[in-house]
This record gives structure tokens, C-alpha cells and sequence, in this order.
């Protein structure tokens, strides 16, 4: 008997739902659309939820190299073993990449699962895998074919929107989506000139219509155009609402109330302002993208923002490799140059971010997750045909995961693979397991049914338990 | 169960309605009970002088003679004790009907046989669920089958599985079987059984009595049936359910405490496990459904708004649709809404046969039209009308799946298949030729366009899953891993459709997988597909028909579209006209429209098959049903509620609003505001309707839920609200540019002559299409007035209508 099991719902009816729900039985009209329900339903649904807890999920998309961070193999064979040494680090036996030695004073802050697998081996339809924890039936699925993690939790703290989104991201994932959740759950991906510029450093997520460049004046005389625009509509807006039984004009109403609450309070507009952010402050992350996409994230957590989803693209220098992405295969990139060339600027902004996560007292809320879609390849290949270069390519079959704060224990390794790095060796764990924690820690009931198109029940999690040694 | 305030479930009748009664009867009329401590369930009901029913069993008296052959609840529930006859006496108020029983055997118990008495019992205590011991992997080490579809499985799985430590014979009550349930140990799925119940002295006894297979294989379940099948009870009443079970030894039994009974929608009506149902305060109909062992039933309950009353507001009978929905109405007690006028139906039917919202100066011109036959004068003309075809083209093109996949040479294949789509509707080609050209494609998209259909959905599985869906309205993909849950189709049916495609070949193309382009479709000479658990090599039929033998030079898919389109298949023009009446409603007859299991009845059905029979005897003209519909009193209701409807939901008093789609929206918000929206590789005023495949990028479009084309489904077309709409409508330069744009209809308005009341007047015709009202007209030449910039004014006002819910919804 598996005491960590949690309780056994068997099937969930309508009725214990709406109980859940809070809903008068009255309010649920049988026309009601069964997705606004939710957001109607309100506030009791989110009792049962970890009410601060946040995810900052920074991701390698591409797939990094589990073999050139966190699980060095200093020991195999010389085609498997990387140019790169472990240190130490101030928690005994835990070693990570030598190209990391701001991150190895502070050890104790942070934690690494090296045994985590899955059985999707290209990019989208691994970024599926990975983040949905299903596989997806299409090769290469430009979107997810099953929810994303951001969007679960979007769909779950619906109700708790007030006037900054609850999911945020800098670009939309290959292969990821809210799939039969619909577009209203997928990520709120403010202007891409906001987050992803390197140079300029004022990020305005949605700028007023007519407000140029964000000048102050020109700012407040938008807002009043826009505050007048809202009062003409109200005047002219008498369609009686509760005609409409399915709570869609409902529901409307509500978002267009947010959306105004979003563009005029100052909440969202400052979240995004890293202007807000000291010089030293924004010196210690780096004036680099990454140092500017975690201060950001920093500041949208601390602003309500719940999961925040970072692309860690990164350009190489030309005679490197020629992607933006973590893919390094020898065709794309030397992959130990690629390192040498990303793991100083992780090594600036990651650090500062986890500084700033514990000095704030963040740390017990918020989980800061450094990953990608798979692992590398251990067995390095050199199939360029001009450069011969190193390069690793896919491999789901292990891969290492980078965990901060979110109030789990840090300090500590989970798990091992053998001494090639090819397969976990100890605690070997379904990916699923890692959704499972942040689930777990935001109150997320995994067993919760979604109905995907065809009618099929799809529970939120199919397998997967909370990591027990991180909780 | 509907608890009152006071924590008190339903009235039961009072002392003054019983003695009311006209009389009285008793289902069943006769009684036999085979074994001891068998149970029958009475129905009792009384008859009022107006001809309407009341369950009067948990108020009537019950005696019994003689004694001691059976005993008696007070809610009429028997239980055998010897054998003998006996005669039972009910009597409520001044009537009284008797029931004679008969009891054989019943002086011992009756032989457990495990299909028939524990296996129902594993599910229905929620033991084989798919989140319990049913998983594939099952839980705790333990598995059982889906729903107990195995028993032999499972009786293999309790006895023998984990070398026999599930039962413990010569201590019965020690067994882990029976202890785990019980949570004298850990059990993670908590309690299911009490100590003192009757399913737990049965399951003790079948450990006790050695745990036997039995002898279902000499009496096998055929059938169950709840009665009463309808049942029409006032708000806050009660009524008993009692579900029959037929075998095929032609006896039967009252197994109504062994089935699985759920309520379609407890809002309205809530079942306990003994089969009691309790109506709460709404007014509507649904259904109770009974599972057991595959075999499903259904119970549909009414419950009106009052007593069925006297006045009836006008409501011709336009055609066959009013009949039915007019008789439905007066079941509820619900009085329809008054018809709209002309404006609002313009409108409204403009939308839905055309896909856009009029123009001025057709509505100019409707509202000055005479004659009685306007509307469907008005009805003929869309129907024949080029945007009609482009409208249903969207349609099916998203149901087919016409998908581009980012691939360039793909685009003349989606093209020419909603081309082909497209001429097919334009042209009236009959609904079964429709599906059968699709079906049995053959060839590469250039000489036969419906080919892509079989490119894109590419594997055997979904081949019968899309089609299931979309052209009989069934979800049949559970039945491939495990029989239906909730309808009577087994994996062998599932099989049995799959084997219509086993010949699909595709050959040649370029690209991978799902983006492969330009494949040749054709027929292989073999190809079959077994039963995943048997292994049989399962032959093509149809949902309940007979194996067919195809052979090898013909094509097995004609088959399969006689089969769907035979007069006699219950789910095909059904499928079709329920999609039509949903898109002019907003909901379907049956919802999800694509779900016509038997456990999820029509709310009309009478409607439904008179809607299908009008279909299929016009051979299949897919513009009869929408000209049937949209001529329809019911469909030209107002949408504003009277004393009776607000609440109404299902039973179409008034019209439901509905948002507009994407491509609706968008084309709508391009002519009011006189500025196109291009899309890339497209002729300029190319309409987001007429947009062949799902890859021509529009953020409006994707916010607005246009579909990503990734199912069968219509309900991947989501209409609903979300921030991010409200944030583009509010504040994104794509809608304000339009409105503000120097040469759109807001400049031209600002600078063109005339006074400020006419010129509102126009603006109003144009973005609400009706006329503005002296009130609005005020209001807003009081608000031009207080701007300085015209421009900005009437860009604003503009602005404002277009985000109206008059202007966002058919209404």
C-alpha cells in the first residue's frame, strides 16, 4: 500500500462539483457554459489553493545538456565526458559545472533532480510531453496536443485574476498551448518589443493605444481617451445581460472590467518596469536578456503574477553556432564553446535571481525552475561535415532539472544516472513527477477531469507523485 | 439530493391532494421473487381528474395478506421471506389497487453468481472506476476491468490474484476484500462499504461460500428498462425509479439497488442509490440514466414551471418545428416569448444563413418590403446567395479539418478541398452524396479534393473517431481500449467501423507525417484489423448491423456510407439536422451536439426525428433543414424574456443570444468600420469567412477562437470571453486603427453634411442594423457636442457600438 497516495475520488459527479464550487444549484443553469463556470464560481474554489505560491519556469528550449551543468561525468569514457570539470560547491557532494562558480557558494539555495525521463525525443512534441505529461499522437505538434502547465494553472486560478494575468510569458513554447483548454488560457505574452529587446530597458507590456513610447503625458492623455471610450460604451451597452443564461455576456462584462482595471492601475504597468529596478540592482542580474527576463520575472511575481514562462534564447557568437536555441547539435554549434559562451551569463542572472528570491523572503512562494524539453545525448557526435565539431543531440531518456525556492528543500541532489549519464540510476522518475510537485504545492488537484474534444475525461496528471524529498 | 432550507428533501402530498384522487395503480401489477431476501420496488401512482400523475408510494398504506411471505417498507419496497402467495392492499385516500406477489424458493438464498450480483456491485461502489482499481495499471496492486466489462477478469483478479491474498475463505470477514473497503486497514480510496450493509453480508457470503463463478452462462443479462420511462413531477416532488433487468432465460428481476443511476443534469433533478429522484426549483427536462454491466437505460423527468395553465400567447404554427416545440412548452407550462421584428430578424437569419450582418440598405429595403411571406422570401434568398456557401464551407472545412499545417505545399491541396466543399453546398449537392464523396475518396487533392480528409486525419483510429463524430454524432473513441461507459457499443463495434478503412493506402507526397502534402489515396486489395483483446479478425459493419463481406475488388467505405446513410440508421440525419438546429440556436436538440448516445436523450425528441425524417425524405438537402428552421416561429422568438422564461434553457421559449464567431466578428467589424482586413496570398476583400484552411494568421482571429482545426469537434470553436479579448478590444491599434483610420466610415461620418442626428441615425443602421432610437440619437449628439474633434467623436461612438453586446451577440 502506497500510503502517499492520496485519496482515491472515484469518478467526480456534477453535483459534488457544483458543491466544490460553491455554486447555488439555482446559478448553475443547465445552459450554463460549463468553462465559465469556473470563473463564476469565484472565490471558494480557490480556498483549497496555496494562495501566494508562483512558478518561474526559465526554459532551455532546444534541450540542455544535463552532461555540461548539473551531472558531470568526469569519469566516462573520453566520447562521453566534456571538456568541463565539476566543482565543489558549499553543500558536500553536490558538484556542479565549473563554469558556474557563483552559483557553487550558494548551493544550499538550490537543488538538482538528475533522474527524471520521459519517451519524447523531438522538440515540440518532447516540449509537449514534458510540460502536458502526455504524449501527443502528431510528430513535430506545432501546439500542444494537451494542455500546458501554465495553462492548467491558469484554468485553476481563474477565478483569482484581478488586474495583472496570471500567466505571463515572453514567447509561446514549440509545442506547447493551452490545447482543449481554449485561447482563453494560454499565456498573456505582452508586447514581444517589451521583454525579448536587448537594448532599451523599459518594458511597457501593453502599450496605450496612441501613447507613443510610453511618455508620461502622452501616457495620461491615452488613458483618458481610453477612459472616455469606456464611459461612451456603458452608455450605449443595454443589452440586458441576464438574458444571456450561459453567463458569456456575464463573463464579458467581468473580463472587460479586468481588462480596464489592467490598463489603468498602475499594478500591471510597474510590474513591467524594470525603470523601478536600482542601477546596482540591474547590474547585479546583468544587462543581458537573461538578467533582464529573471529581474523581470522577479517583479511580476512580486506583482501577482503566478507562472511566469521565460525562453532563455540566447544568440551565439557566429563562429560558435548559428542557433538562438539550446539545440546543440554539431551541425548547429560547438556545444562546449556554447557553454562557455552561456554559462557566465547564467551565471550573473541566476544567481542574483536566487539572491533576491531568498533576501525577500520570496523563496517559501515562489519556485524558480531552470529546464528544458529533454537532456543530451552523453555520447558526443561529430556529424557536422565542414567543422567536425563536438555536439550532443536529443535525449529524453535522463535529463537534469534546476529547482529553487517555492518552500521545497534545497541543498540537496535527487537522484543519479549511471556513470555515462545515459539512464537514471536511483530514484528513477517519469517527468511527470516534477508537474506533480508544483501541483502539488499549488494546491492543483491532479486527478481534476478536463474533457478534451472528442469527450474523452483526461485527468490534469495520468501518473506522476509529488517529489518527496523535495517536500 | 435538492435539500430545502430547512434541510428537508421534497413535499410529499398533502391528506387534501390524496383524497382528490381519481385512482390509483401499481406498477408492477404481479410480482415473482426467486430465493429468499429478494427485493421488488412498488410504484404507486395516483391520477388526478386532469389526467396528470403523482407518485403517491411513500404516503400510501401497505397491507399484506397473508403474513409472513413477504414484509413491506413504508415506501413500498418488498422483500421475500417464504414461500407462498400474497396478496398486497395499497390504499391512498379513498382508492386503493392491489399487487399479487409470488415468492418460490424463498426459504434459502438465492446462488451468487458473480457477473450478475458482485461484479455490479465492484462498480457501482466506484471500485473499477478509471481513477481506481479500473486504471490499466490498476492501484495498489489490484486491478479490475474498466467498469467490470471482464468479469471473468476480475473474478480471476479477486480469487487468484496476488497468490490468493484478496480472500481469506475460512475467516470471510479477514479477507483483504473485504476489510480494505471497509477501512478496518488502510484503504486509499477510503470507505466504500459499512459493516452493517447489505452488500457487505452479500460479498461475505460469496467469500464464505467460496467465492464461485456461478451460472450467468445459464442466465445472461439481455436488457434493463426504468419505469416509469417518463415522469412529469412538480417542483420540490419526489418520484420512485425502479430499473428491470431482463435475462435470457426470460425472467427478470428489480435490480435497481445494483445499477449505476446518474442524473444528466442535477441542477434540475437529483437520484439517490435506491432510485428516488427529488426535482429541485428549475423548470426544464432531463434524463436519469441506469448502468449495468454494459447495458444502459433511460428514465426522462419533466419538470414544468407550474400547473399548465389556461392562457397561451399567440404562437402560430409555422411548420413542422412549432408543433413539437409548442407542445413541449405547454409540458413545461413555459409560455413562449412574442415573435422579434422585422430589424432583429434581418438580422439575426443574416447571420446565420449568411454569416454577416446586413447591410443598410438591404435592411432599408427589407423593412419597407410587404406581404406575409417577407421573412421566408428573405430566408429563400440567403439560402441561394454565395456568402451561404462560403458560410457552411467554414463550417465543414473546420470539421474536415482543411489544415494547412505551415506546409506551402499543402496550400493547393486545402484550397481545392474548400473549393470543392464549397461548390458542393452552392451547388445543393444532397447530404449523403456529400459524405460519401469525402468517405471514398480516392486519388491525389488535385483530381479529388476530399482526398486531404483522408491526408490529415491519416491513422485508422481516427479515421473512425472523426468520422463517428462527425457524421453520426458519436464519440466512439472510449469503445476502442474499453466498452462504452455509457452507451452499448463494444470494442468489437468500434472494430467493426475500423474495418470499413483497413484498405486505406496513401502513396507518394512530400514532407513528414501530419505534414506530408500531395499523397495519392487508393484502395489495397487486403488489409484487416483484429480485436485488440480477442484477436479475431473483426469484419466491417455498422453500429448493430450484421458483418459484411467486401471483396477485394470493391471499396469497403461504400459500405460503410450505405450503412450511415441507410433510411433506418437512427444517428446519421439526426447528426446532420441536430448541427443545423444548433448553429441556428446556439444549442444543440441533443448537447454536446456530437454526443447522440441514448443516455443523453434529445430535450425534444419527437422534434429530432421529425426534423431527421423531413431530412432524409428530401433526400438529403442540407438548405430543407435550415429553411425549415429559420421559417419557424421558434426560431423568430425574441430574444427578451417574459414572467415564465428567463430561466428557460432548453426548451426554446425565446431565443438564446449568441456571440458572434471570429470570422463573423471580424467581417462585421471590416464593414462597419470600412476597412478590409488583407490576408496574405489572398485578392483583397477576401472575407476572414472565405479563408480555405486555419494558417492564415490574424491575432483577432486566434483570440476569438477560431479553431486550430485539431479535432472533429465543434466546440473547438470556443466563443468565450477572455482577458485578452477584452484587452485587444479595448486598447490594440489592429480594431481602434480600423475605427480611426482617415478613410474609414468614422472620418467620412465626421466630415460628410447634414445635421448630427442623421448622421448617428446612418451610423446606427449600419453597426447595430436597426434604427437608433430618439433616446440614443440624444445622447449622442449631446456627446458630439462635447467634443472638439468630430473625427474623435464619431470614431469613439463607433468604437463604442461595435463593443456593444447588441453588436458582439446574435440576438
Amino acid at each position: 500500500m502506497n500510503h502517499s497516495t492520496p485519496h482515491c475520488p472515484g469518478p467526480i459527479d456534477r453535483r459534488s462539483f457544483l458543491k466544490i464550487g460553491g455554486l447555488s444549484l439555482g446559478a448553475l443553469s443547465s445552459g450554463l457554459d460549463p468553462d465559465l463556470a469556473g470563473l463564476l464560481a469565484a472565490e471558494a474554489v480557490g480556498k483549497a489553493l496555496d494562495e501566494k505560491f508562483s512558478v518561474i519556469l526559465f526554459w532551455a528550449n532546444g534541450g540542455p545538456s544535463h552532461l555540461e551543468t548539473f551531472d558531470l561525468k568526469p569519469e566516462a569514457p573520453l566520447e562521453y565526458r566534456g571538456e568541463f570539470q565539476p566543482i565543489t560547491t558549499n553543500v558536500p557532494g553536490m558538484d556542479i559545472c565549473e563554469l558556474l562558480p557563483r552559483l557553487s557558494s550558494m548551493a544550499d539555495k538550490f537543488s538538482i533532480v538528475r533522474s527524471l525521463f520521459h519517451n519524447r525525443n523531438e522538440h515540440s512534441g518532447g516540449t509537449c510531453r514534458f510540460l502536458s505529461g502526455y504524449t501527443p499522437k502528431a510528430a513535430n505538434p506545432a501546439d500542444a496536443e494537451f494542455p500546458e502547465l501554465g495553462s492548467v494553472v491558469a484554468k485553476q486560478l481563474e477565478h483569482q485574476v484581478k488586474d495583472i494575468p496570471l500567466f505571463v510569458a515572453n514567447t509561446k513554447f514549440y509545442g506547447g498551448g493551452p490545447a482543449y483548454l481554449g485561447a482563453a488560457h494560454s499565456a498573456f505574452m505582452p508586447n514581444s518589443k517589451s521583454i525579448t529587446s536587448s537594448g532599451a530597458n523599459r518594458y511597457d507590456p501593453v502599450p496605450l493605444f496612441g501613447a507613443k513610447d510610453g511618455e508620461l503625458a502622452a501616457r495620461n492623455d491615452a488613458l483618458k481617451a481610453l477612459k472616455k471610450r469606456n464611459s461612451l460604451l456603458s452608455e450605449f451597452d443595454v443589452f440586458r445581460r441576464e438574458l444571456d443564461r450561459s453567463g458569456s455576456m456575464n463573463a464579458l462584462d467581468k473580463f472587460r472590467r479586468r481588462a480596464l482595471d489592467m490598463l489603468t492601475s498602475p499594478r500591471t504597468a510597474q510590474a513591467f518596469n524594470l525603470n523601478k529596478e536600482s542601477e546596482a540592482t540591474r547590474r547585479r542580474y546583468g544587462k543581458t536578456h537573461w538578467g533582464r527576463s529573471l529581474l523581470l520575472s522577479r517583479r511580476l511575481v512580486e506583482h501577482g503574477v503566478r507562472f511566469v514562462q521565460m525562453q532563455a534564447t540566447f544568440r551565439l557568437k557566429k563562429e560558435t553556432g548559428r542557433t538562438s536555441n539550446w539545440d546543440d547539435h554539431s551541425v548547429n554549434a560547438d556545444v562546449f564553446k556554447a557553454y562557455g559562451e552561456r554559462m557566465p551569463v547564467f551565471d550573473q542572472a541566476v544567481p542574483a535571481l536566487i539572491e533576491d528570491l531568498y533576501q525577500r523572503g520570496l523563496n517559501e512562494r515562489v519556485l524558480f525552475i531552470f529546464c528544458g524539453e529533454f537532456g543530451r545525448t552523453p555520447k558526443i557526435g561529430h556529424q557536422d561535415k565542414k567543422t567536425k565539431r563536438p555536439g550532443r543531440d536529443h535525449w529524453s531518456r535522463s535529463m537534469s532539472i534546476f529547482l529553487s525556492g517555492g518552500g521545497l528543500k534545497m541543498g540537496q541532489v535527487v537522484g543519479s544516472t549511471n556513470a555515462r549519464g545515459e539512464d537514471p540510476a536511483s530514484r528513477v522518475m517519469n517527468s511527470n513527477c516534477l508537474l506533480s510537485t508544483v501541483y502539488h504545492r499549488f494546491g492543483i488537484n491532479t486527478k481534476h477531469v478536463y474533457y478534451d474534444n472528442s469527450g474523452r475525461p483526461v485527468p490534469v496528471l495520468a501518473d506522476g507523485e509529488p517529489i518527496r524529498e523535495l517536500l | 439530493m435538492v435539500l430545502l432550507a430547512d434541510g428537508t428533501r421534497g413535499d410529499e402530498p398533502s391528506p387534501a391532494e390524496l383524497a382528490g384522487l381519481e385512482s390509483v395503480s401499481v406498477f408492477p401489477r404481479a410480482v415473482r421473487l426467486h430465493g429468499h431476501n429478494e427485493r421488488q420496488q412498488l410504484i404507486v401512482t395516483g391520477h388526478r381528474s386532469d389526467k396528470t400523475l403523482l407518485d403517491v408510494g411513500r404516503v400510501a398504506k401497505y397491507s399484506v395478506r397473508p403474513a409472513g411471505v413477504i414484509t413491506i417498507s413504508s415506501d413500498g419496497k418488498l422483500t421475500s421471506r417464504r414461500s407462498g402467495t400474497a396478496r398486497v392492499r395499497v390504499d391512498v385516500g379513498a382508492v386503493h389497487v392491489e399487487s399479487v406477489v409470488e415468492v418460490v424458493e424463498g426459504e434459502t438464498y438465492r446462488r451468487i453468481d458473480f457477473t450478475n450480483d458482485i461484479n455490479p456491485w465492484l462498480t457501482r461502489l466506484g471500485c473499477n472506476t478509471g481513477s481506481c482499481h479500473g486504471k490499466t495499471t490498476g492501484r495498489g496492486g489490484f486491478r479490475l476491468s474498466l467498469f467490470g466489462n471482464h468479469p471473468d477478469w476480475d473474478h480471476e483478479w479477486i480469487t487468484q490474484g496476488g497468490r490468493g491474498r484478496r480472500i481469506f475463505a475460512s475467516a470471510p470477514g479477514q479477507s483483504l476484500l473485504l476489510r480494505k473497503p471497509t477501512m478496518a486497514m488502510p484503504h486509499g480510496g477510503g470507505r466504500r462499504l459499512r459493516l452493517d450493509s447489505d452488500e457487505y453480508r452479500l460479498l461475505r457470503r460469496w467469500v464464505a461460500g467460496g467465492t464461485r463463478w456461478g451460472d450467468s452462462a445459464a442466465r445472461r443479462l439481455v436488457g434493463i428498462e426504468i419505469y416509469p420511462g417518463n415522469s412529469t413531477l412538480e417542483s420540490q416532488r419526489r418520484q420512485q425509479l425502479t430499473v428491470t433487468a431482463r435475462y435470457d432465460d426470460a425472467s427478470t428481476r428489480d435490480v435497481t439497488r445494483f445499477v449505476e443511476l446518474r442524473t444528466n443534469d442535477s441542477s434540475l433533478v437529483e437520484v439517490d442509490g435506491e432510485g428516488l429522484v427529488a426535482a429541485g426549483d428549475r423548470t426544464g427536462e432531463t434524463a436519469v440514466i441506469a448502468l449495468l454491466q454494459g447495458q444502459v437505460a433511460t428514465a426522462r423527468l419533466t419538470v414544468p414551471l407550474g400547473q399548465p395553465r389556461a392562457k397561451w400567447p399567440p404562437f402560430p404554427l409555422a411548420n413542422l418545428v412549432d408543433g413539437h416545440v409548442e407542445k413541449k412548452l405547454r409540458a413545461l407550462g413555459v409560455a413562449p416569448s412574442p415573435v422579434c421584428d422585422d430589424a432583429t430578424f434581418l438580422r439575426r437569419v443574416t447571420l446565420h444563413l449568411a454569416g454577416r450582418i446586413p447591410r443598410p440598405d438591404e435592411l432599408t429595403a427589407f423593412l419597407s418590403e410587404s406581404g406575409t411571406d417577407k421573412r421566408s422570401r428573405r430566408v429563400e434568398k440567403l439560402l441561394a446567395s454565395a456568402d451561404y456557401a462560403d458560410t457552411f464551407a467554414q463550417k465543414w472545412s473546420d470539421l474536415l479539418r482543411n489544415k494547412r499545417r505551415g506546409q506551402k505545399d499543402r496550400i493547393p491541396g486545402t484550397i481545392a478541398f474548400h473549393r470543392w466543399i464549397r461548390n458542393a453546398l452552392a451547388t445543393g449537392m444532397p447530404y449523403d452524396r456529400f459524405v460519401r464523396a469525402i468517405l471514398t475518396a480516392t486519388g491525389n487533392v488535385s483530381v479529388s479534393p476530399p482526398a486531404q480528409w483522408y491526408s490529415e486525419v491519416r491513422y485508422l483510429d481516427r479515421y473512425v473517431d472523426d468520422s463517428a463524430q462527425v457524421f453520426l454524432g458519436l464519440r466512439i473513441g472510449c469503445a476502442r481500449c474499453h466498452h462504452h461507459p455509457f452507451e452499448n457499443f463494444t470494442q468489437r463495434d468500434y472494430f467493426g467501423l475500423a474495418a470499413f478503412f483497413t484498405r486505406v493506402g496513401r502513396q507518394g507526397g512530400t514532407g513528414v507525417a501530419e505534414r506530408r502534402a500531395n499523397e495519392t489515396v487508393f484502395i489495397k486489395a487486403t488489409g484487416s484489423v483484429k480485436h485488440p483483446v480477442t484477436g479475431e479478425i473483426v469484419k466491417p459493419h455498422g453500429l448493430g448491423g450484421a458483418d459484411i463481406d467486401v471483396p477485394s475488388y470493391a471499396d469497403p467505405r461504400h459500405k460503410l456510407v450505405d450503412w450511415m446513410a441507410g433510411p433506418q440508421n437512427p444517428y446519421f440525419a439526426h447528426a446532420f439536422v441536430n448541427r443545423m438546429w444548433a448553429h441556428c440556436f446556439g444549442r444543440g436538440l441533443v448537447e454536446p451536439i456530437d454526443d447522440l448516445r441514448m443516455t443523453n436523450p434529445a430535450t425534444n425528441p419527437p422534434l429530432l426525428n421529425a426534423l431527421a425524417r423531413d431530412f432524409i425524405s428530401s433526400g438529403f438537402d442540407m438548405r430543407r433543414v435550415l429553411r425549415r428552421i429559420t421559417t419557424s416561429t421558434t426560431y423568430q422568438l425574441v430574444s427578451t424574456a417574459n414572467a415564465d422564461n428567463l430561466d428557460e434553457t432548453q426548451g426554446h421559449s425565446r431565443f438564446y443570444p449568441q456571440r458572434l464567431s471570429a470570422e463573423v466578428l471580424l467581417d462585421a467589424i471590416d464593414m462597419v468600420t470600412d476597412r478590409p482586413t488583407g490576408y496574405s496570398g489572398l485578392p483583397q476583400g477576401t472575407r476572414a469567412m472565405q479563408l480555405p484552411d486555419e494558417n492564415y494568421s490574424n491575432r483577432f482571429l486566434t483570440l476569438f477562437g477560431r479553431p486550430p482545426r485539431e479535432s472533429a469537434c465543434e466546440c473547438e470553436r470556443t466563443s468565450a470571453p477572455s482577458l485578452s479579448q477584452s484587452l485587444f478590444t479595448l486598447n490594440d491599434s489592429f480594431l481602434l486603427g480600423k475605427v480611426f483610420d482617415a478613410k474609414g466610415t468614422a472620418t467620412r461620418l465626421a466630415t460628410a453634411s447634414g445635421d448630427h442626428a442623421t448622421r448617428v441615425g446612418r451610423l446606427f443602421l449600419l453597426a447595430l442594423s436597426r434604427p437608433a432610437t430618439a433616446v440614443e440619437i440624444e445622447k449622442a449628439v449631446k456627446y458630439i457636442g462635447s467634443e472638439t474633434d468630430p473625427k474623435t467623436a464619431y470614431g469613439n461612438l463607433l468604437w463604442a457600438l461595435i463593443n456593444t453586446k447588441e453588436f458582439l451577440y446574435n440576438h
